[in-house]
């Protein structure tokens, strides 16, 4: 008989050897696969959830709105960027640009790094609203960057002068590059490309900076923006007065949308379609107030704002205005 | 240059307060209101002393006559 040969299988060991290039793509795929997904949630859960804002935030990118590229290069827009608890609204017609205030110094990256993307090398005109540095603290670092052809600056008389070194630095670098400056008046305008920008008013006598921000009024074709910096509830109450206010399709939230402005009389005679909060998430002032968000809704506008959306951009287009938002959010209305 | 604080604004009932270091670097620093006197106003040249803030008169004075004359000589440069 034949001895049946027991036949052992023995299982041969393939060890797991991983190259560093396959490692990283393992683990590219898991944290994508991790964003992905708490992504997912936060935009089921509506509110509260990881947002796309918070990914960018983390990373400290400013993170340009989706779309954008739509608007033509003859177009006109209004750019509310990303610059925190600060201002810095980039207005657009065509290829001529205004500047108006840049953000503080912490933001400078976020703000050079939007103006670069946008292809930037020079401003029409380059705004201070007021000499805070929220308003001015990459002022200097913009003037470095682009090349300015001219700075509308406050009524400085109407209070006691600034001393700031962040001032200082912005006025120095505005001599030594020897950039011709204005003083903002009543019944100027400036041209930006097809659009014009107005000054409405220029502040009220105080010893508070808000109060010397200009009423600024651009008019494009199909866009009409109204800008009051961090103008107070005397300097709306002084545009009521003395000014025959147009309406706004757009109005960038006073002060950060803060109670000490936006009053409801002012937003009455602009009727603005949509406001646009500039303000830092989470901010210790709480920008946006409470009061100011009631007046915007009891006037109809639509809130943005920049804590939530990241940098907003609103455009004309052919029947109306398109929002863009670094958020993806992205909406057409037609015009009012 | 010695250490040098100027009262930037007031948010509320915050101050914020410059604070430029001997190597002119520039840190932010927040006070209550009732850490400053009732008096300061933005501009204004601070000094600390313990808990709280003083005006200096004589360097603000000096600062704002300084900006004074730097806008002096920028104002309207420009053509409207």
């Amino acid at each position: 008989m034949a001895k049946r040969r027991k036949r052992r299988t023995r299982r041969k060991k393939y060890p797991i050897r991983i190259t560093p290039s396959q490692g990283l793509v393992f683990l590219l795929t898991a944290f994508c696969l991790v964003i992905g997904l708490r992504l997912g949630l936060g935009g089921q859960s509506g509110e509260g959830g990881f947002t796309w804002r918070d990914f960018y935030d983390a990373l400290q990118v400013n993170a340009m709105p989706q779309g954008l590229e739509e608007v033509p290069a003859d177009g006109q827009a209004a750019h509310f960027i990303d610059v925190g608890q600060a201002d810095a609204t980039l207005l657009q017609s065509g290829q001529e640009y205004c500047l108006v205030d840049a953000g503080e110094a912490s933001s400078e990256e976020a703000l050079l790094s939007y103006l670069d993307a946008m292809g930037i090398t020079r401003l029409k005109l380059l705004v201070m609203t007021h000499p805070h540095a929220d308003h001015i603290g990459s002022m200097q670092a913009v003037l470095e960057h682009v090349q300015v052809e001219q700075v509308l600056l406050p009524d400085f008389d109407k209070a006691p002068y600034p001393t700031t070194r962040t001032f200082e630095r912005v006025m120095d670098t505005i001599e030594q590059q020897n950039i011709p400056t204005v003083t903002a008046k009543p019944g100027q305008e400036f041209t930006i490309g097809e659009a014009t920008l107005s000054v409405l008013a220029n502040g009220v006598e105080t010893d508070n900076y808000n109060n010397l921000s200009q009423v600024l009024f651009f008019r494009a074709p199909g866009l009409r923006v109204m800008l009051t910096g961090d103008g107070e509830t005397e300097v709306e109450e002084d545009a009521l007065a003395h000014c025959e206010l147009p309406q706004a399709d757009v109005f960038k939230a006073a002060h950060h949308g803060s109670s000490t402005s936006n009053t409801l009389s002012f937003l009455q005679a602009i009727r603005p379609q949509y406001v646009v909060v500039s303000c830092g998430k989470d901010n210790s002032y709480g920008h946006p107030h409470q009061e100011a968000l009631q007046n915007y809704a009891l006037v109809g506008a639509q809130v943005l704002r920049t804590d939530e959306d990241g940098s907003v951009v609103i455009a004309a287009i052919e029947d109306g205005l398109q929002c863009y938002t670094a958020s993806g959010g992205q909406q057409a209305d037609s015009a009012a | 240059m010695q250490e040098l604080c100027i009262l930037d604004r007031w948010e509320g009932d915050t101050a914020v307060i410059e604070v430029s270091d001997e190597a002119d670097l520039t840190h932010w620093q927040r006070a209550n209101r009732g850490e400053l006197p009732a008096e300061a106003r933005e501009g204004d040249v601070l000094t600390r002393s313990g808990q709280g803030w003083q005006v200096d008169r004589e360097a603000t004075a000096a600062r704002r006559e300084k900006m004074a004359r730097r806008l002096a000589r920028l104002k309207n440069r420009g053509n409207p």
